[in-house]
């Protein structure tokens, strides 16, 4: 349907001018500080958002 | 109709882009996601449907397909967490809040027809419902978390780690009792006659359960789907000036108020809702999206309800990924309490889209 | 007058003898080992140690001397240093010589690096063993495996800040032309074609010139050259003498190679070392200026081999 199709398009619009107004306004990512891309046996501990923790640092 | 050549292409630009600017680690995410994405839709891996299925039409074959992608996911988790100290488990506090926030997520998710995953591969996948209700979804988790102190005083206790109290071999045994004496269970409703399992469910289980380690080994914490949507919101609302983050007991902590001020694109969980997206927009450029139209008032229900499932998955700390899947397969005590209470409130739920002739 | 005439040339004598040797060959160690002033310091492993060291002395493996798996150049908490340093005897009155096993010049490194801890903790009479235990061995001295206890001293030292390059003094006058900077490691690294695993970035400090450890010693061997050899490789590598030079490498190892051979060999003055080095330059939360840092195409690369080498 014609509807559905412009529905898809601003949705995914809407998408990507969220994600491209949150890179504007963030801070500069330092590449420096990149973890290693697998994060078992690398030797540092893990500290993301997540669904389960109840408050605003999870893990160790 | 979307072609699959251009969207290839976008998707890698999206990868490099990633694997450019943002991590090696949040680029391969990425990729992760897509596969969960791609999955969840080219199987039609509902957890909605598979549990309205169960219980209307007593069919097991999805409820199965669940349990299994639970131990499977379990099977493969427990000793990663066993073995690695860098990664943890989806800990979340027993807590009244979650008594309440798993019952409501399973009663509105039926309404929405889509739980969190679903929600997102059905968004993806170009269903209008679901593609209206990701940002009151949003709204929703990003209230349930600047008011979750208020609901966790109600009552908690602290979390508990099965991996950590038994090990994680004792742990995954007790798992795959508890995930038997379901499908027991499971089996006693709906009859001796009935096929256990589909092969789209046993593909998707044993697709979801890898990806779901794989998620679990790179980024160091298991999936999840809510925190990237209560970020965003969050982020939005306090640019508009609306939000004090500082002065709220959630996003005031140090990691939260972190991630509001850096590119969602560092955060994993938003990196994950992302890739689900694209994964079922891939998939949805050789299938139609399923879904049929709604009346005004069917609209108003499923987005309430859209909203209602953002709060409640907020107060259980996740959703059917994040609180049961995580929770489950990482041995947390949380995800076995979420577990009944949401599919008590599906029970209602179930009934309440009969009456409303969904 | 006479008297006051022998104290003064006693004196003058004692001092010219005091300004000990910073290299001594095996010969020589071995003659003065009955000294009371000398002190032997093995810096090798516990169990290398003990299956046989020279005789009289005391262990203190290398580690001890170095800061954690995170930034290794980094230079220890004096307190630390100070419990060491005491522990082994040493002191103002002490005539240290630091041994280690001699496999390499990159063994020499390690006696380099303590050489200098122990000059920045202020003790002034120093010397290496050219060649190590394995020069020793070569040349037939004995061994003896039997644990030597020392008493300890209560040596309170400070630290000499005029040996010690700091990151903040460094990224202060970096491109001001006052400092010679010195990169001791081989051009792979100078040219960011690889880097330490521990630090963030390939590539080197800016303005820097590489001179790398390995000219210091006969090819092949871990024994330092001659005195004029050092100066024809000092004048081939174009650096400024007159001007103040900070000697780095990776972690402060290699480093201490060409800090030894420019200061304690050539009695260069004003020659530093930057104990943390590139670990420690690039783990600043702040990007400090570099030269030769690759892009991310090629940083990427980098990251790859450094993981296949780590777990392969």
């Amino acid at each position: 349907m014609k509807l559905n199709r412009l529905l898809r398009a601003i949705f995914w619009a809407g998408l990507l001018l969220f994600l491209a107004w949150d890179w504007s306004r963030s801070s500069p990512i330092d590449l420096r500080q990149e973890p290693p891309l697998i994060a078992a046996g690398s030797g540092q501990a893990v500290s993301g958002g997540l669904c389960a923790m109840a408050s605003g640092d999870s893990g160790s | 109709m979307l072609r699959r050549a251009p969207l290839a292409a976008a998707l890698a630009a999206a990868f490099l882009l990633l694997l450019w600017n943002v991590s090696v680690r949040q680029a391969v995410l990425f990729l992760v996601g897509i596969g969960m994405g791609a999955t969840l839709a080219g199987y039609r891996f509902g957890f909605t449907t598979g549990w309205r299925q169960l219980i209307e039409q007593r069919d097991p074959r999805g409820a199965i397909g669940q349990l299994l992608l639970l131990g499977l996911a379990a099977t493969l988790a427990m000793p990663l967490l066993g073995r690695f100290s860098e990664l943890h488990a989806a800990l979340g506090p027993p807590s009244v809040s979650l008594l309440v926030g798993a019952f409501f997520f399973g009663l509105s998710m039926q309404l929405a027809d889509g739980c969190g995953s679903g929600t997102l591969y059905k968004a993806g996948l170009g269903v209008p419902l679901n593609m209206a209700i990701l940002p009151l979804f949003a709204l929703g988790s990003f209230l349930g978390s600047a008011q979750l102190n208020a609901w966790l005083s109600l009552g908690q206790i602290h979390p508990v780690s099965l991996v950590a109290e038994f090990g994680a071999g004792k742990a995954l045994a007790l798992t795959w009792l508890a995930l038997g004496a379901l499908a027991f269970a499971v089996r006693l409703w709906a009859g001796g006659e009935r096929p256990w399992l589909s092969r789209s469910w046993a593909y998707g289980a044993v697709l979801l359960a890898v990806l779901a380690s794989l998620n679990l080994a790179i980024a160091g914490q298991p999936c999840g789907v809510v925190y990237g949507f209560s970020l965003w919101a969050g982020k939005l609302i306090t640019a508009a000036g609306w939000f004090d983050p500082a002065g709220n007991g959630f996003w005031g902590l140090a990691g939260n108020a972190q991630r509001l001020g850096e590119s969602v694109l560092l955060d994993v969980t938003s990196i994950t809702d992302i890739g689900i997206l694209a994964g079922a927009l891939w998939v949805s450029a050789r299938t139609p999206a399923p879904g049929k139209a709604l009346n005004a008032q069917q609209w108003a229900l499923g987005l309430t309800a859209g909203f209602v499932m953002g709060y409640s998955s907020r107060l259980a700390f996740g959703c059917n990924i994040g609180a049961m899947l995580s929770g489950i397969s990482t041995g947390s005590l949380h995800g076995w309490i979420w577990l009944p209470m949401a599919f008590l409130g599906t029970t209602v739920g179930v009934r309440l889209r009969r009456r409303f002739q969904f | 007058m006479i008297r006051s005439l022998l104290f003064l040339s006693t004196f003058a004598a004692s001092a010219w003898a005091c300004a000990a040797q910073p290299l001594l060959t095996p010969a020589e160690l071995q003659s003065r080992l009955g000294e009371p002033a000398l002190r032997v310091v093995d810096i090798r492993d516990a169990k290398s140690y003990a299956a046989g060291h020279i005789p009289g002395a005391v262990n203190a493996p290398y580690g001890r001397w170095r800061g954690p798996a995170s930034n290794p150049g980094e230079l220890p908490e004096l307190q630390k240093l100070t419990g060491l340093v005491q522990g082994l005897g040493l002191s103002g009155a002490t005539h240290a010589v630091v041994v280690s096993s001699g496999a390499d010049a990159t063994d020499f490194g390690a006696s380099a690096r303590v050489y200098w801890t122990l000059k920045a903790l202020q003790l002034q009479e120093l010397s290496i063993l050219n060649g190590g235990l394995k020069a020793w061995s070569q040349a037939g001295l004995p061994l003896e495996r039997k644990a030597v206890t020392v008493a300890a001293s209560s040596y309170r030292p400070q630290l000499d800040a005029s040996l010690i390059a700091t990151r903040e003094e460094i990224s202060g006058r970096i491109g001001s032309g006052t400092l010679s900077l010195v990169d001791a490691r081989p051009p792979a690294f100078f040219y960011g074609e690889t880097r330490h695993p521990a630090a963030k970035l390939p590539g080197t400090l800016k303005g820097a010139v590489d001179l790398e450890y390995t000219k210091w010693f006969q090819p092949g061997s871990s024994t330092f050259v001659s005195v004029e050899e050092a100066r024809k490789v000092a004048a081939a590598s174009a650096l400024n003498p007159q001007k103040e030079t900070v000697s780095f490498c990776n972690t402060g190892h290699w480093a201490a190679i060409d800090w030894f051979a420019l200061s304690e060999v050539l009695g260069q003055k004003q020659v530093k070392l930057y104990p943390g080095s590139m670990v420690d330059w690039t783990q600043s939360a702040v990007a400090l200026p570099m030269d030769h840092v690759p892009g991310r195409a090629k940083q990427l690369f980098v990251d790859a081999k450094l993981w296949i080498d780590t777990h392969l």
